[in-house]
């Protein structure tokens, strides 16, 4: 490699001895037809190549860290808000979670009170305890069935929202590992900076 | 639901993921295009890059295989990687390879170049950098470049048939740079040929004897040159040179070394009549390393050195005479310069002397001392005067009416400073001779008119 690097040096050097006129055997001139990509010459070339074999090592570590869509969507499932506290969104997470706790607990406590009332009308002699009892029997399963209907639709959207949390999540994670990638390449030290190629 | 929407994740790449493990790679570069183009998720934004990459791969191989090499050179660069990087060195040396057989030498050489200096570990390097050295003799007639290209295949590819090849070809225009050298030694640019020679010293066939005994005979011109004009520094080195590379020239190499140390000897005479010691030894021993055992040298040296240790006895006396003389013990201090003196004799020591011995004169008999350069005055000038006068009056007048006070001293109010006199009283004149002796600086001033006229200052 040493050696290699060496002949370019010479090479370089002696440039000028290939050629008779200035513009003469410019490698670059074959590159003209190949200006996709902006790689009309062959800096950008290979700056492009550099770039993504860069990123490709970040890829790599992204790969191996980023979440999978379908294990936080399986966690948001079985337990609101988990997902999202997987991806580090404890707020709406906490949101979810209580929301959907709050409209649970409230479906149970008007279903149990239209059992109640239920049990009531059935144990009710006077007919205008008979019609109080049904119609709240019925008023409360109502509400508890809505509650139940809210409680669905806000676990769907849980479980939905999840997949745009764990999104974001792996986007941040990309930019991080991107960043860390970069710092290391430049380090500064007692001695000055020191940037690795 | 949620399956769906989870399977509608990054879709558009999933898709052109799909078309590509499918072989479908025109497609699959299309779509990865627009993918890369509209998407805002950066990793799989650079994964797709990668994927176009192995795609424009598959292409390029495919037309590869096919011998398209125009075709399979253009994916190969927009594969944009190593692995398309170890096909498309083959491809542009395939096409510059046609464009040679076209007698295209600038489109070949652009080909390349662009191996030589952008796909530098490719394995046709030794046929690029021939084909390169072809088009460089025949279409460039850069005799040059062709040679340096030569040094890079030699340095990495000597073994190659490439090499041997390019051997021949060197062959034909090596007389033509020994030619050009030989010019600029005509010129008397001789480093500029020693760099042009010590180049082509490299090039491994019969030429090195030939580019040796050059080498040799430029250093000893070289040397001679700058003996001639006294620039000693690099003629030894060149002259030792000048017999390394070319054998022949031992006898006049030393004839120029026993030249040279002889000059070394002059000028270390040189500084020595300067009293620069360490220049003159340096000098000698220069001579020593050109010249082994040169007694000359080692005769000079220990002169030099004895010489040193002379200066520095006198210097001991000197300043031992110093001491005695700031003591007033102006004969002590006239002993000490003295010895001094026999040990090195120079002017400034003699002055010393000199001072010592007025200083003696005053502190002990300063009147006598006085008279006495009032006598030594112009050399006599003043007694032969008086002779003069006394014998013109003898002749004149009687013994009687002649009357002379011979030698008095005065003392003056001025310190060391006497008045002289002398006087000759005769019938018709009478000289009343004075003058004014400052005993330190030996200086003599009458004090009348008639001192002054019969013997001015």
């Amino acid at each position: 490699m040493k050696n290699i690097i060496l002949i370019i040096m010479f090479l370089i050097i002696s440039l000028p001895l290939f050629a008779d006129e200035s513009n003469e055997f410019d490698s670059d001139s074959i590159l003209q037809i190949n200006i996709k990509y902006g790689w009309d010459n062959t800096t950008n070339w290979k700056n492009s190549r550099k770039d993504l074999q860069e990123n490709m090592n970040v890829f790599k570590q992204w790969d191996d860290k980023k979440q999978s869509h379908f294990t936080n969507c399986l966690k948001s499932m079985i337990a609101p808000g988990w997902g999202h506290f997987s991806t580090n969104n404890f707020l709406k997470g906490e949101i979810l979670l209580g929301l959907q706790v709050l409209l649970a607990g409230s479906a149970y406590y008007f279903y149990d009170q239209s059992q109640d009332y239920y049990d009531k009308y059935k144990n009710a002699h006077q007919i205008d305890e008979i019609n109080q009892y049904y119609i709240n029997a019925n008023s409360s399963y109502r509400t508890s069935s809505i509650l139940v209907g809210l409680w669905i639709i806000a676990w769907g959207y849980t479980v939905l929202d999840t997949i745009q949390a764990t999104e974001n999540y792996n986007r941040d994670l990309w930019q991080t590992l991107y960043d860390q990638y970069m710092n290391n390449k430049v380090s500064v030290t007692t001695q000055g900076i020191q940037i690795r190629f | 639901m949620g399956f769906f929407l989870l399977s509608c994740t990054n879709l558009p790449y999933k898709k052109s993921v799909k078309t590509l493990k499918e072989g479908k790679y025109s497609q699959a570069v299309q779509k990865l295009d627009a993918y890369i183009e509209t998407s805002k998720h950066p990793a799989y934004k650079e994964k797709a890059k990668e994927l176009r990459s192995q795609a424009y791969y598959q292409l390029g191989l495919h037309e590869y295989e096919m011998a398209k090499y125009p075709e399979a050179s253009e994916y190969f660069f927009l594969a944009n990687s190593l692995k398309a990087d170890s096909l498309l060195d083959n491809c542009y040396f395939e096409i510059s390879q046609t464009a040679l057989d076209d007698l295209d030498y600038l489109k070949a050489s652009d080909y390349l170049s662009f191996i030589i200096f952008h796909l530098p570990e490719s394995e046709k390097m030794p046929e690029v950098l021939y084909n390169e050295i072809i088009i460089q003799t025949n279409y460039s007639k850069d005799i040059h470049a062709a040679y340096a290209t030569y040094h890079i295949l030699q340095n990495r590819f000597q073994t190659s048939d490439a090499f041997s090849q390019a051997t021949i070809i060197v062959d034909s225009f090596m007389p033509l740079l020994i030619d050009e050298a030989q010019a600029q030694w005509d010129n008397k640019l001789y480093a500029e040929t020693l760099d042009k020679l010590f180049l082509y010293l490299d090039y491994p066939a019969d030429f090195v004897k030939e580019i040796k005994e050059m080498i040799g005979n430029v250093y000893y011109t070289w040397a001679v040159s700058l003996l001639q004009n006294s620039e000693l520094d690099n003629v030894q080195t060149y002259l030792l040179n000048a017999e390394e590379y070319n054998p022949k020239l031992a006898n006049q190499v030393n004839d120029k070394l026993t030249e040279l140390a002889s000059i070394y000897i002059a000028t270390g005479d040189n500084f020595l009549f300067e009293r620069d010691i360490d220049n003159a030894i340096l000098s000698y021993q220069k001579t020593l390393s050109i010249i082994e055992n040169y007694q000359l040298a080692y005769d000079k040296i220990a002169r030099t050195e004895e010489f040193t240790r002379r200066i520095a006895q006198a210097a001991q006396l000197v300043e031992a005479g110093d001491v005695q003389f700031s003591n007033e013990e102006y004969v002590a201090a006239y002993d000490s310069y003295s010895e001094a003196y026999k040990f090195d004799s120079i002017p400034q020591i003699y002055d010393k002397i000199t001072l010592a011995y007025i200083w003696t004169r005053i502190s002990t008999d300063p009147e006598q001392y006085a008279i006495e350069i009032v006598k030594r005055y112009q050399d006599g000038i003043i007694p032969d005067t008086i002779d003069d006068i006394e014998t013109s009056a003898q002749k004149n007048f009687s013994r009687q009416d002649i009357r002379i006070t011979p030698w008095q001293v005065f003392r003056t109010v001025t310190r060391n400073s006497y008045e002289v006199r002398y006087t000759i009283v005769i019938p018709d004149k009478n000289y009343f001779l004075r003058w004014l002796v400052r005993l330190e600086t030996g200086e003599v001033v009458p004090l009348n008119e008639v001192t002054e006229e019969l013997l001015p200052s």
